[in-house]
């Protein structure tokens, strides 16, 4: 297995009273796309800075590329490429002058792909940076990410204001970035619907734990919702193995389960002289029920 | 009524500082109180002006701040009767300051069983209103900070000739009094027919004008660049030139005109002192985005921020040199003695506030107190109409001091600085919508 | 040509081995037939491509799909009877399931549950 781009171990950072992250450890590796999920507040920016040595941990520590992330040197900060989720550009500049100022400090900036992006996305370069909608400032903070190909880029909440067509647009530019399969990505975004379509991994952020990371597929397949129906009335309290919420009425029951394993249906049909029948879930009614 | 209490309520509370200051007030006045109380001397008027100090005084600028904060955003413009509930928290605010100055004045009289002088609290009135407006302009858009330069510049003037100052002290009180409730007036009306108010800008930036038609292909090195986001200031401007010609130009002025306000005295100190910081502040919130951009650990992106810190302060010594030449020529004929005081104070008063504002990040308790402790010395002991050279000397020495120790504070905070929470401040707003 | 969901609860590439494996069966995809690259159907899609590889590859294991240089994917040329008989009744289990529940939530009767599925089998003789 290839060498992990970046590691963290047992990350906790804790601002006064409060902890953000506890004991968050987890990797990334070349040629993934990694989606990190989470309710507002959870911990997905101080998580996605922190990876980064914008934040120092209180506990543990993070290596990119093989060096530690608070003191990396020119060689691993220019593979990395960033896109915060608080707007870093200044009103008075226009879209080409910002351009200009973030490719003075790559040497592999690459004019082509960004004057290619810049026409099919259609990003405003002429005009001033507080006169754009909030759309075509991130479509623009996104291309100052990404113009020098870097070999690890961390988006936090990239989509968050596009449209739907800038939307694919975008994805179809990650998955051109991941053909490289030494390169990986790491987003984070409310919308669900987009990290289905594009991670291969995905990390649910809940009150600053890594609450599930793994691939996105197994994570289907691994928390099912059970509709049990049995021919005598169910017991109030009905204990189903690995069930995270249990509603019982009547004959019939629903079960949310994690860890699911195919045969566990019929093992459990028999225990309960029941039907039971499978419903796998999407991303975003997993998401609801691991927080539930 | 209730949200007008509410607004009111803020005025007095937006910043946690005027929070601090406020439990110190009532802690040292209800003390003072109990003093005096057990030594049988009406020690409470101290105690209620220590109070009063700590509270109004700071309100008086913080609500010109939260008062823009909360006019600008457009949704609270569709809030039932947003506008006349401001002015209603603003009218209450003034009467609250006058009421209190008038029971320190009634209280203070009652000792000298002396009728209640109404004259001070329409200067009280006509002072806070002046304040307000000027820093409620100022907030809006920085470049009013001319208009305080005018002002004062302008009652030197008066005060320079015995004929204007005599006219000045001649004016009737009732004079002072119209004109603040005139004003206020004026500002009423503006205030709720006016379409769009301008946000907050807690600091000046560089006007949008620095920027435009600047053409960066194959101008910008990596230095260059690097210089340009830390002061958000094209490369190679040749505005700095005009600017530093304009601002010798107006201080010429101010010398000629201000000869109570010697060389030595606090006005240059303390000017220099808190302009850098401001300044220094803005470049140290934007180191962030130095992070990935340059190599190394945390000490390296001090070290560049440090750099461009002491450029900015460069040029402010450029432009002290000026007024010192100026201070040392005919038209002030100074001794070079206190030239050269008057120089290194104000140096000195620069360095404080750049490493101030170095190590402020963010910043914290012992700053604040460090910075009111050394505004304190400069105004106690360096008030016109001449300062000994000994204070000069003395107040230097803790100017230098603190700077020294400031820095060697930043180098420490620097270490761990966390850029989860430093950021750049939020922009000016000296730009229209499209 | 094929019906990709992300939303859905089963990954898609699970979505795709089905799907290519009943039209496989069913003889829409005859044997030799060229399947879109997995660039072409990640774009046309728009979701990530190592998904749809993971999909080819799957079918390529099982012997449904085979590999050609520099182009893509094609049918595998059919073998009758390649899986076992229980292996095949297995991939029709959740299809049979869904149909005998619907069927008990609509009260219809066993008889008349196969003499349905009788009928349809005739039609699709024909």
């Amino acid at each position: 297995m290839a060498e992990p781009l970046v590691v963290a171990r047992n990350v906790t950072k804790v601002f006064g009273a409060t902890a953000a992250l506890t004991d968050v450890s987890a990797e990334v590796f070349p040629g993934d796309i990694i989606g990190v999920l989470g309710k507002n507040g959870a911990g997905k920016t101080t998580l996605l800075e922190t990876l980064l040595g914008f934040s120092p941990p209180s506990r543990g520590n993070v290596v990119v590329f093989g060096e530690d992330a608070l003191q990396m040197s020119a060689s691993a900060k220019s593979r990395i490429g960033f896109l915060p989720q608080l707007d870093e550009m200044f009103a008075m500049l226009n879209g080409k002058q910002h351009l200009a100022i973030v490719a003075a400090f790559h040497s592999g900036w690459d004019r082509a792909l960004v004057d290619r992006l810049v026409a099919e996305w259609g990003v405003p370069l002429t005009r001033r940076v507080d006169s754009l909608s909030v759309g075509e400032r991130q479509k623009l903070a996104v291309l100052c990410a990404l113009g020098h190909h870097p070999d690890l880029l961390v988006l936090d909440e990239p989509v968050a204001s596009l449209d739907p067509i800038a939307r694919r647009q975008f994805l179809q530019q990650l998955f051109t970035i991941a053909e490289n399969d030494k390169r990986a990505v790491l987003f984070s975004s409310h919308i669900v619907s987009d990290l289905e379509r594009a991670a291969n991994k995905v990390w649910i952020v809940k009150d600053g734990r890594l609450h599930w990371q793994g691939e996105l597929d197994a994570l289907k397949e691994s928390v099912v919702r059970l509709h049990i129906h049995a021919r005598a009335p169910l017991p109030a309290d009905l204990a189903v193995p690995n069930a995270l919420a249990t509603r019982v009425t009547g004959n019939s029951a629903t079960a949310t389960v994690v860890q699911w394993e195919p045969a566990a249906a019929d093992t459990l049909a028999k225990q309960l002289d029941s039907t039971v029948n499978v419903e796998a879930l999407g991303l975003e009614d997993i998401f609801l029920e691991l927080h539930r | 009524m209730n949200a007008a209490l509410r607004v009111l309520w803020t005025f007095f509370t937006a910043l946690p500082l005027q929070r601090w200051l406020g439990v110190i007030g009532a802690v040292l006045g209800g003390l003072l109180a109990i003093l005096g109380v057990v030594l049988q001397q009406p020690l409470w008027t101290l105690g209620f002006l220590v109070l009063l100090i700590l509270t109004a005084f700071p309100a008086l600028f913080s609500s010109a701040a939260v008062f823009r904060a909360l006019s600008a955003p457009r949704a609270n413009q569709l809030l039932p009767h947003f506008r006349a509930r401001m002015l209603v928290a603003i009218a209450l605010f003034l009467a609250a300051l006058v009421a209190s100055f008038a029971l320190l004045l009634f209280a203070l009289s009652s000792l000298g069983d002396r009728a209640l002088p109404l004259e001070p609290l329409a200067y009280a009135f006509a002072f806070a209103t002046a304040t307000f407006m000027l820093m409620f302009l100022q907030f809006g858009d920085w470049r009013w900070i001319w208009l305080w330069f005018g002002t004062t510049v302008g009652v030197s003037l008066l005060l320079a000739f015995p004929a204007t100052r005599l006219a000045l002290a001649a004016t009737p009180t009732w004079a002072w009094l119209v004109t603040a409730i005139a004003a206020w007036i004026a500002f009423a009306i503006w205030y709720v027919r006016a379409r769009r108010i301008a946000p907050l800008a807690l600091v000046p930036q560089p006007h949008a004008r620095a920027w435009s038609g600047v053409d960066l292909d194959g101008l910008l090195t990596r230095e260059s660049a690097l210089r340009a986001l830390v002061t958000a200031r094209p490369p190679r401007s040749g505005k700095r030139v005009a600017q530093a010609v304009i601002g010798i130009g107006l201080a010429t002025a101010a010398i000629v005109v201000s000869v109570p306000f010697p060389f030595t005295s606090f006005v240059w100190p303390f000017a220099t002192m808190v302009i850098l910081w401001s300044k220094a502040t803005s470049i140290v919130h934007r180191s962030r985005l130095l992070w990935l951009r340059m190599p190394g650990a945390r000490p390296a992106v001090r070290r560049e921020i440090e750099r461009a810190l002491l450029r900015n302060l460069g040029g402010a010594l450029l432009l002290l040199l000026g007024v010192a030449a100026l201070y040392a020529s005919p038209l002030a004929a100074v001794p070079p003695r206190e030239v050269l005081a008057g120089f290194a104070l104000a140096a000195c008063a620069g360095l404080f506030g750049t490493y101030a504002a170095l190590a402020a990040i963010p910043g914290n308790v012992v700053h604040l107190v460090t910075f009111a402790l050394l505004i304190l010395a400069q105004f106690a002991l360096l008030a016109p109409p001449s300062p000994s050279l000994t204070n000069a000397v003395i107040v230097t020495a803790i100017e230098l001091i603190g700077a020294i120790a400031f820095r060697a504070f930043a180098i420490a905070r620097w270490r761990r600085v966390d850029w989860l929470r430093l950021r750049p401040l939020p922009q000016s707003n000296m730009f229209r919508d499209a | 040509m094929f019906v990709v969901n992300p939303q859905s609860g089963t990954p898609i590439y699970r979505q795709l081995v089905e799907q290519i494996t009943r039209l496989i069966a069913g003889g829409q995809l005859a044997a030799g037939t060229e399947l879109p690259s997995v660039r072409d159907l990640a774009e046309l899609h728009t979701v990530n491509p190592m998904t749809i590889s993971k999909a080819y590859a799957l079918l390529e294991a099982e012997g449904l799909l085979e590999r050609q240089r520099g182009k893509p994917m094609r049918v595998a040329a059919r073998r009758r009877n390649q899986a076992p008989l229980t292996q095949r009744l297995q991939q029709l289990e959740p299809a049979v399931r869904d149909v005998v529940l619907a069927a008990r939530q609509l009260e219809v009767g066993k008889k008349e549950l196969v003499a349905l599925l009788g009928d349809e089998w005739e039609k699709n003789d024909g």
